[in-house]
């Protein structure tokens, strides 16, 4: 899987969060709840430590396959408008501070990922999932509602990590009937 | 805790690929999402949640592995949906990839159903090297068995029999 890959279902999964939130709460609350948490939003979420590594500290990447960034935004352009999301939504989405780590590092986005007999695939699902939460708790989301909007957006994020595994090449332990 | 048939079926696809990718997180954070963990998946309470269905049909969902399909099975009953029961001769090899197939099948063009589970259809379940399989499926207002048009799917040899478990009221 690429790295490209793995930001198209990031940003799928965030999109369907916003989505469902943004059905949850109505459109324009949401998007008023969004720009309230704003700029406090990208400076208080943890780290990245997969976007943030650099050189050699680059090991969940596989130097085996040579790549470059060509047609990877265009693939990332394409994801997103498929999503159909209101522009104020798309907006957002692109913001998503989690994903800018990414896009803005200096990772090659056609790079693969390590897959079957690594770690590093599991973590990076975990981070993006743990990043996710965090983003969530970042909303000033008023605590009468916040379980049932938390439950709305965790959905997403089940179905990114169920993804995202298999397609990494998690080594199957065997059907569950 | 889901209350909507879809999202549980989506949620148990989930548990089933998180559990054979052995993803212990992940399957805690469906069971949790789904209403299924802990004191929630035990029979005294998932026969709470089937009360009013043909006893001989509750007793195949509260043999242990059920719990998903009890609930789907309560939810699916909740909403008009109806249940039947096909007979089916089957590629035993098949079975995963007609798992697979069925689902998407009701998952299209919009979803209208959902596979529940396959049993042996009788004590001599083996003939000619054949499976023969009682096939269960939740099916939403009306939409019916034979809108699965199940003998076209890979693995399906015979379509035997189809019948109504419970109807829909709708």
């Amino acid at each position: 899987m690429r790295l490209i890959d793995f930001l198209i279902y990031m940003l799928q999964a965030h999109g369907q969060t916003l989505g469902r939130l943004a059905a949850f709460f109505g459109e324009e609350r949401f998007v008023e709840m969004l720009e309230e948490a704003g700029e406090d939003m990208e400076r208080s979420l943890p780290p990245s430590k997969f976007a943030e590594a650099s050189g050699a500290e680059v090991i969940w990447l596989d130097p085996s396959h040579p790549s470059s960034n060509a047609n990877a935004y265009t693939e990332l352009e394409g994801a997103v408008r498929d999503m159909n999301l209101p522009a104020m939504l798309e907006f957002h989405l692109w913001a998503y501070p989690h994903y800018r780590a990414f896009i803005e590092s200096s990772l090659e986005l056609n790079a693969r990922i390590r897959g079957p007999g690594y770690e590093s695939g599991a973590a990076l699902v975990d981070e993006a999932c743990l990043q996710a939460e965090a983003w969530m708790k970042r909303l000033h989301i008023p605590p009468s509602v916040a379980p049932q909007a938390e439950r709305a957006a965790q959905i997403p994020w089940l179905r990114f990590r169920s993804e995202v595994l298999k397609r990494i090449g998690k080594r199957p332990l065997g059907p569950v009937y | 805790m889901t209350d909507d048939f879809y999202e549980l079926l989506e949620l148990r696809e989930h548990w089933n690929n998180l559990h054979q990718l052995g993803d212990h997180a992940g399957v805690e954070k469906t069971l949790a999402l789904s209403g299924l963990a802990g004191k929630d998946s035990a029979p005294q309470n998932l026969k709470k949640l089937l009360v009013g269905i043909p006893p001989e049909f509750q007793e195949k969902l509260l043999v242990f592995g059920r719990e998903w399909e009890a609930k789907l099975v309560s939810l699916a009953i909740a909403e008009d949906f109806s249940i039947v029961r096909t007979t089916l001769s089957l590629v035993p090899e098949g079975l995963e990839t007609l798992r697979r197939n069925l689902a998407d099948r009701l998952s299209r063009p919009t979803p209208w159903g959902g596979v529940l589970f396959f049993e042996n259809a009788g004590p001599e379940s083996i003939v000619d090297g054949l499976w023969q399989a009682h096939a269960y499926f939740a099916l939403a207002p009306g939409r019916n068995a034979e809108d699965l048009r199940l003998e076209s799917l890979a693995g399906v040899k015979n379509v035997l029999r189809t019948e109504s478990v419970i109807p829909s009221p709708a």
